[in-house]
């Protein structure tokens, strides 16, 4: 549905492929004596988001902070919200000053009961005598309940809310009433949507971001390396026609949304053996950040290139994770181009407000809810106006106190999160006039797809690199399995 | 932690709701006035001839004592009072500036500058 | 433009058998990518009209616009020469189709392809974009004062960023505050910690001491000149740098297996291509392992031994280097599973040097070889349960001597099923061993006590150290 609309609108716009000019076939013939060379589009004002770096850490503090902060930067939001769609005069309470039966509107935070939920409270209590649970790739069940919580009380939901769809951690305001039974029934909710937009910078000719995630090197063997070389070479203007080239010169940065090594990487050789055992044995990591230096300097080379680190990758686990250190990369250290980013990742790009994760939020997020598109997710999360609702409740997460540095105070333009099965785009409007450009950027390798984002149209499109493989012989797409 | 939170929560949900959350702050209450009653005559023996100035304290440290006690700033634990105060500034929940001026008056005092609970165990 | 790259690609294509790439050439012969690509079509163009073109087989780069899984995007795909119009005929636009490279054999798989471009663009990391058709004016390598300056800047903004702990830092918890502060160089970030810059502010006096030591240490092993690529070499340069001979053929062998080589594939060609070169890449993985160590051994094992001792101490070097880190971990009780083994090792070995006793006779025999057996585990077992036998013999004796004798007597089975290789081994070496020094002498002596009388030796000792 959704993409059948993009497939006529994507018809009439103009592509990466669609090339400003056309020197087809200049390289099925003799050699020339000179050949062109592109300039990379000069990088213009470009700024990062220092919001997500962290200075000295302190973990003396407990999780409750952030939940309190959660909902004080939300309440008004909120309230606002909730008086524009029930009317001006619609009362909101707190829960202490809850009247039986009365019809009003409340704002919290929800907290899903789940059965299912893992907890090593749990798991420890012998007087439980569990059976060991299968592994689950979802944690939802029909018996979950949603229970809504503001400062001091909390609320058990039922009526017209779609339970299963909502996560822990979610403030949100729902209108209804209090029943005899000490629930609340309710009539209908409303999330924060979408913050307010600074206006996008307009440019006059292409640019491109080239956007990809999950790189996963140290993982399977080298035929699947060869898309992510072509992916390279596309980018360093290597391989391809003229006219090719002269495209991916217009190509300003390119943005590595985490997992850069393999899952693979993260041996369980060094949890599981005595360390006597595995003291001559190497990490897998280390040679895999040695390929990533290794084709990071020849991105670097040529383009600007942004890094963030993922689930995998070799920085703190919790969120927001910090740059990986550049000592890790000897050979593209040295280049100004190499920009080492934290994962929840804001920048501002030639004037594109990019704002994303490399996609740990989206996927805990699939895991306790119904929702399992990482598109649909990605829009929800903007609407709830919070990158990462299931923290610190189930995603790992730095325990902040001050203020949640999840909440989105302004509109990116685009909003992405990296890792997804598979690529998706779709551009949302909001009623203020927000316009954002939603990515769920693929996993690289197992898809061997990377997208690109033009910043003057704000229009997606994916890469997709391909080769052949011993076991297909009509379909030449890559097989990882292979 | 949300644990906590729900404890309290979940005991008011079984009787009348106010008053058990204010029992259960009693409680705390009570408790810590004791241990401050132990603590206060040292000091009082110490500067016996001025007794003005330790109402002054009293007085400061009751007002404290109320911030701290007040939901509607969050949670205490973990951070200082200040940390609590300016928070709650941040957030537009205008906490008063008297609790502001105490806590930059008083330096390094932990009984000024730390909740009733900094020194119990997370 | 003279031919004489015809005669080059023909070279590379038949003598060398190599998958010549367009990449690869440019590489190898210094032109522009573009060039290679045409040189390459014109050279398959002419070997096909000289009808001596049919052994030869292509792969095509096609790109271009292509629908695919219902969305309309860009597709770069490397294709046999077979499926070139298939794939072309699937574009809607096609953006550029030019030769990807040339060689003998019919490639099964594009597996090869990668490896060739991976030789060559890893022999041209420092210039691999001079050819290519795009040029950054941005990306300049910085010297290393720049990149210092660019370092220091990196690392201003979270200092500055600190507002939210610094806040913690100033209203109190200052116990708690500065806890965090000597804790936070211990994990990643401390490993590294070296290389910031002593410039931080927030250093706190242990730190910015540990840095000094630390640069100083890795002074002594002279390797690179600045004190910050001595951080980068003591955690990257190490298994690369040729210092550590065990530790290069490792990782080189570990890039081979990985990238198949060009001779990997060269041998590919010259078989019918039946056999995937994946099979190749395992033979030669496993070839420098049994050959080479044998070869050596029966030459000269005395510098062989020299060798492994001076790798010894490499490592006991970099073990001091890596100090830091140990010593934190160093308090914590030595059982096996803790990390704290690793550096208890060596110390020992040195106690026990001095004394002649059989037993330790026994063990630093055993030292060289359990190395080269790749299981240090069974030798380190092994001196943990001695040392427990001297507990036992002041408490409780009767369960910790039976743990004790079972793994003992599994360890010595174990001895026993690698004997027949020593044997082999001692021969030759005795006399060498005996001319160089002292020790080697006594080494060889006590290897001679050794292969004697293995179980008894050990026995003895157990009993010889009450």
């Amino acid at each position: 549905m959704l993409v059948q609309v993009r497939i006529t609108e994507q018809l009439s716009t103009i592509m990466f492929s669609d090339l400003t000019t056309q020197k087809e076939g200049t390289l099925m013939g003799q050699p020339s004596a000179e050949c062109p060379v592109f300039d990379r589009v000069p990088p213009t004002n470009s700024s990062y988001s220092e919001r997500f770096k962290l200075g000295e850490r302190s973990f003396s503090r407990q999780y409750a902070h952030i939940y309190a902060a959660r909902l004080m930067q939300m309440r008004d939001i909120l309230s606002t919200r909730a008086k524009q769609t029930w009317g001006e005069h619609v009362p909101v309470r707190r829960l202490c000053d809850l009247q039986m039966g009365e019809q009003c509107c409340i704002v919290g935070t929800i907290f899903k009961h789940m059965e299912l939920q893992p907890s090593i409270l749990k798991e420890i209590s012998e007087e439980h005598n569990l059976l060991p649970q299968p592994p689950r790739s979802k944690f939802i069940s029909p018996t979950d309940e949603l229970i809504l919580e503001d400062e001091l009380q909390r609320i058990t939901l039922e009526g017209n809310i779609d339970t299963p769809k909502f996560v822990t951690g979610s403030v949100i305001a729902v209108f209804g009433a209090e029943k005899n039974d000490g629930k609340f029934t309710v009539e209908g909710f409303c999330m924060a949507d979408l913050p307010p937009q600074a206006p996008r910078q307009t440019l006059s000719s292409d640019r491109f971001v080239l956007l990809a995630s999950g790189l996963g090197l140290g993982g399977s063997g080298a035929d699947s390396l060869l898309g992510l070389q072509l992916l390279v070479d596309l980018v360093t203007g290597q391989l391809g026609d003229l006219g090719e080239q002269d495209r991916a010169s217009q190509i300003s940065r390119v943005l590595l949304a985490g997992n850069l090594l393999s899952q693979s990487t993260q041996d369980k050789d060094s949890f599981n053996k005595a360390k006597y055992l595995t003291k001559k044995t190497q990490a897998g990591s280390v040679e895999a950040i040695r390929m990533l230096d290794e084709l990071l300097v020849q991105l670097v080379a040529s383009v600007p290139v942004d890094v963030m680190p993922g689930q995998y990758d070799p920085t703190n686990y919790t969120l927001p994770q910090q740059p990986l250190h550049r000592c890790m990369f000897p050979l593209s250290t040295v280049y100004p181009t190499l920009k080492l980013a934290s994962n929840p990742y804001q920048a501002d790009i030639d004037g594109v407000r990019f704002l994303g994760t490399s996609g740990q939020n989206v996927a805990d997020i699939v895991k306790y809810s119904s929702m399992e598109d990482h598109l649909e997710i990605l829009e929800d999360t903007l609407r709830l106006r919070h990158m990462a609702p299931t923290a610190p409740d189930t995603l790992g997460c730095y325990p902040f106190y001050h203020k949640d540095p999840f909440i989105l105070e302004d509109c990116p333009h685009v909003y992405f999160s990296g890792n997804a099965p598979a690529f998706q785009s779709k551009r949302i409007a909001g009623d203020d006039g927000q316009e954002v450009l939603l990515v769920a950027i693929p996993d690289f390798s197992r898809t061997q797809c990377a997208c690109l984002v033009n910043l003057r149209t704000l229009e997606c499109e994916p890469v997709r690199f391909s080769s052949f493989s011993a076991d297909d012989n009509e379909d030449n797409e890559m097989n990882i399995s292979h | 932690m949300y644990e906590n939170r729900n404890e309290l929560v979940e005991e008011s949900d079984m009787g009348p709701k106010r008053r058990l959350i204010t029992d259960t702050f009693k409680v705390v209450k009570r408790a810590k006035k004791e241990q401050k009653k132990d603590k206060e005559p040292t000091a009082q023996e110490k500067k016996e001839p001025e007794p003005l100035p330790l109402t002054q304290r009293e007085q400061d440290l009751l007002e404290l004592r109320q911030f701290d006690l007040d939901w509607r700033y969050g949670p205490c634990t973990g951070i200082s009072r200040l940390q609590r105060w300016e928070r709650a500034e941040l957030h537009g929940l205008k906490p008063p500036q008297t609790v502001r001026e105490l806590l930059l008056g008083r330096g390094e005092e932990t009984e000024y500058t730390h909740s009733l609970w900094h020194d119990l165990p997370l | 433009m003279d031919d004489l790259y015809l005669d080059n690609i023909d070279e590379f294509v038949h003598d060398h058998n190599k998958i010549v790439t367009y990449k690869w050439l440019s590489l190898t012969l210094g032109v522009h990518v573009n060039q290679a690509k045409q040189m390459l079509f014109h050279y398959l163009d002419q070997k096909r009209k000289e009808s001596s073109g049919s052994r030869l087989h292509a792969t095509y780069l096609v790109s271009g616009k292509c629908l695919e899984k219902g969305s309309m995007g860009h597709k770069v795909a490397v294709v046999r020469e077979d499926q070139l119009e298939d794939v072309k005929s699937k574009m809607e636009v096609t953006a550029s189709v030019h030769v990807y490279s040339i060689q003998k054999a019919v490639l099964k798989d594009s597996g090869p392809l990668y490896s060739t471009d991976y030789d060559a663009v890893k022999d041209n990391l420092k210039n691999c974009s001079k050819y290519s058709a795009i040029r950054c004016t941005s990306a300049v390598p910085m010297s290393p004062a720049e990149l210092q300056r660019a370092q220091e800047v990196a690392q201003a903004p979270p200092a500055a960023a600190e507002t939210e702990s610094n806040r913690s830092a100033l209203n109190g918890h200052a116990p708690q505050a500065s806890k965090p502060a000597t804790k936070q160089p211990k994990g990643i970030m401390g490993m590294f910690a070296n290389k910031s810059t002593p410039k931080t502010q927030e250093c706190s006096k242990e730190v910015k001491m540990e840095v000094e030591e630390d640069t100083a240490m890795a002074g002594t092993s002279k390797s690179k000149p600045s004190p910050k690529m001595n951080a980068f070499s003591n955690f990257f340069g190490k298994p690369t740098s040729s210092k550590t001979k065990p530790n290069t053929e490792k990782s080189d062998r570990a890039i081979k297996e990985e990238a198949g080589g060009p001779q990997t594939s060269s041998v590919a060609n010259e078989k019918p291509p039946a056999s995937p070169p994946k099979a190749q890449v395992d033979i030669k993985q496993e070839k420098p392992k049994s050959s080479e160590p044998e070869v050596k051994k029966s030459k000269d094992r005395s510098s062989k031994t020299k060798r492994l001792e001076l790798s010894d101490s490499e490592d006991e070097k970099f073990e001091s280097q890596k100090k830091k880190r140990r010593r934190i971990k160093k308090p914590q009780p030595d059982s096996s599973d803790d990390e704290a083994v690793i550096p208890e090792t060596p110390p020992s070995r040195d106690v026990e040097t001095p004394t002649p006793s059989p037993e330790s006779q026994v063990k630093k025999e055993r030292v060289p070889h359990a190395e080269e057996n790749a299981d240090g585990g069974r030798r380190k077992r092994r001196k943990v349960l001695k040392s427990h036998t001297f507990m036992d013999e002041e408490g409780c004796i009767v369960t910790e001597k039976r743990y004790e004798s079972e793994s003992y007597s599994e360890s010595e089975d174990d001895f026993k099923a690698c004997k027949p290789p020593p044997p082999k081994e001692f021969a030759p070496l005795k006399p060498s061993a005996g001319k160089k020094k002292k020790e080697e002498e006594k080494r060889s002596q006590k290897k001679a006590a050794a292969n004697k009388t293995t179980k008894q030796a050990s026995i003895m000792g157990f009993f010889q150290k009450k």
